[in-house]
């Protein structure tokens, strides 16, 4: 049986027409075959000039690789890996939480909190400055663009970190409260649904189900949940509110547009507000967890990620 | 860096993280971020898949810190958890249709200048994305993250011997792709011996030229 061939090879070129193929010359490069066949293929490579430029044009792949720019993170990725990480709480938060006699749902209020306040004075802080230089008033919802926070969270980490700091411990880290403009075309549901990081894309199929039946309708028109909604925790009732709700969305970071739907739900286990906003990209969506005190001063912002549509 | 970014070590910021330093993870992070992006990207070849798996990384490895003992450094523990970050993403859509690789392109040569640069980013993300996603993720630490072998094996939870297997074989399979045969021959090289890329990792490679 003839042994693989390869193409720069003229048929008379070995006289028993054998030649290691690519992956064979690769291997043996590795030192991946046994002794008998690199010995084979090395005494073979002496020989043929062919199979010498196959093994220099597998030489020339990894040059190639090697030589290929690394692309550098975006900003608005940057700024969007370091949001989600503000909405954590450290781990010795964690630990003092968990150590605490105090009840379960206000030690991890407690455990967040501290950690949100200082990075969101931060995030708030960046994003009030680039909006300012930018000229962009801050009108209804529509305060800030997710590419100027990336950009200005990402000179904060970089090369301008010391000013990010003195900003956010004044009054004038925090954005003034927003008009409160109710989006029209938000819909405002309290599904019932017990949300995790894990199953947070699921807040995506509401708004491919108007006719879910925790659906309250459009924000104008918000009322009480219907009888098939899930429970609702009272704290959350605050933002049935148009202006509490209004003055909420105004504080979150890098959002462009009223928000597709607004869910009264709950996050790992504690009361909180799911907010669905366009994505950066047709099929993409972002969701924003709030606590339930989320208000034009603090967003309460538990976490945040990109979803599919 | 600014004067006010926290200094020492990567290991000391993991212990100062540990210890309730609100600064110190995210001073790790800008560390790292860039190479870190740049595994992600190269072995998923869609910037929204990249970013995703990064940020769920960085959450994991934030909550995760405690347990970090320093057996490896900071940056191979790093990219251990962005890497299975990428390659569960990538398992799980595999029957997901690809991005068109403009979109990687594009993300890839936002940053250069030169349309040379731009052609050869392109075959290289190209070619990468025929190959199956555990060739892929060895052959972008090894060969262009730079990473040893034994690292590489670290991070991918696998033995050495896998590692430079999966490299040799993807090799092989880019061969085709990358170089001329001095005929002018490249992509799609019909006599090139070369194993035709799996289901799991060639569902881009009939978009390849």
């Amino acid at each position: 049986m003839s042994a693989p061939r390869h193409p720069d090879c003229h048929p008379d070129c070995h006289p028993d027409g054998w030649h290691p193929d690519a992956d064979l010359l690769a291997d043996v490069a590795e030192r991946l075959a046994n002794a008998e066949t690199m010995s084979r293929v090395e005494t073979h490579l002496a020989g043929c000039a062919e199979c010498q430029a196959l093994r220099m044009r597998l030489d020339a792949v990894t040059v190639i690789l090697q030589s290929n720019a690394a692309p550098r993170m975006p900003n608005d990725v940057s700024a969007r890996v370091l949001t989600a990480l503000a909405a954590e709480p450290t781990p010795a938060a964690v630990a003092a939480r968990t150590g605490s006699a105090g009840s379960a749902g206000s030690d991890w209020a407690a455990a967040h909190a501290g950690r949100r306040r200082h990075w969101l004075r931060r995030c708030l802080a960046a994003a009030a400055a680039v909006t300012a230089i930018a000229g962009i008033g801050a009108v209804g919802v529509n305060v800030f663009r997710p590419a100027e926070v990336g950009t200005s969270l990402s000179d904060d980490a970089g090369t301008s970190d010391s000013a990010a700091p003195e900003r956010a411990s004044g009054p004038a880290a925090v954005p003034p409260p927003a008009e409160p403009v109710p989006p029209l075309s938000t819909r405002l549901v309290s599904s019932g649904q017990a949300y995790t990081r894990e199953n947070l894309g699921t807040a995506g199929q509401l708004l491919q189900n108007p006719q879910a039946p925790a659906d309250s309708g459009p924000l104008s028109s918000a009322r009480e949940p219907t009888g098939a909604a899930g429970p609702e925790a009272p704290a959350l009732s605050r933002l049935r509110d148009q202006s509490a709700l209004a003055s909420c969305l105004a504080a979150l970071p890098g959002r462009q547009a009223a928000p597709l739907l607004v869910d009264l739900a709950a996050y790992d286990g504690q009361p909180a507000a799911i907010v669905v906003v366009s994505g950066t990209r047709p099929d993409r969506l972002t969701v924003f967890v709030v606590g339930p005190a989320c208000s034009s001063a603090g967003s309460e912002l538990i976490t945040t990620t990109d979803i599919r549509r | 860096v600014s004067d006010d970014a926290p200094s020492g070590s990567d290991a000391e910021l993991v212990d100062r993280h540990v210890a309730g330093d609100p600064e110190a993870f995210g001073e790790i992070f800008r560390r790292h971020r860039d190479r870190l992006w740049a595994v992600a990207l190269r072995t998923l070849g869609d910037p929204e898949e990249a970013a995703d798996a990064v940020q769920d990384a960085m959450v994991s490895a934030f909550r995760a810190a405690a347990g970090y003992r320093g057996e490896a450094a900071v940056t191979t523990w790093l990219h251990r958890i962005v890497v299975n970050a990428c390659l569960d993403r990538a398992r799980r859509s595999a029957a997901r249709p690809s991005v068109p690789l403009g979109d990687v392109a594009a993300a890839l040569t936002a940053s250069r200048d030169t349309i040379a640069a731009r052609e050869t980013a392109l075959d290289v993300e190209q070619a990468l994305a025929t190959l199956p996603v555990e060739q892929r993720a060895a052959l972008v630490l090894v060969d262009m993250q730079g990473f040893s072998v034994e690292d590489a094996a670290r991070i991918l939870g696998v033995a050495r011997g896998t590692v430079k297997s999966r490299c040799s074989r993807a090799r092989a399979r880019l061969l085709p792709l990358l170089t001329s045969d001095g005929q002018g021959n490249r992509a799609g090289d019909p006599g090139v011996p070369s194993k035709q890329p799996s289901a799991q990792g060639g569902q881009r490679g009939g978009d390849v030229v």
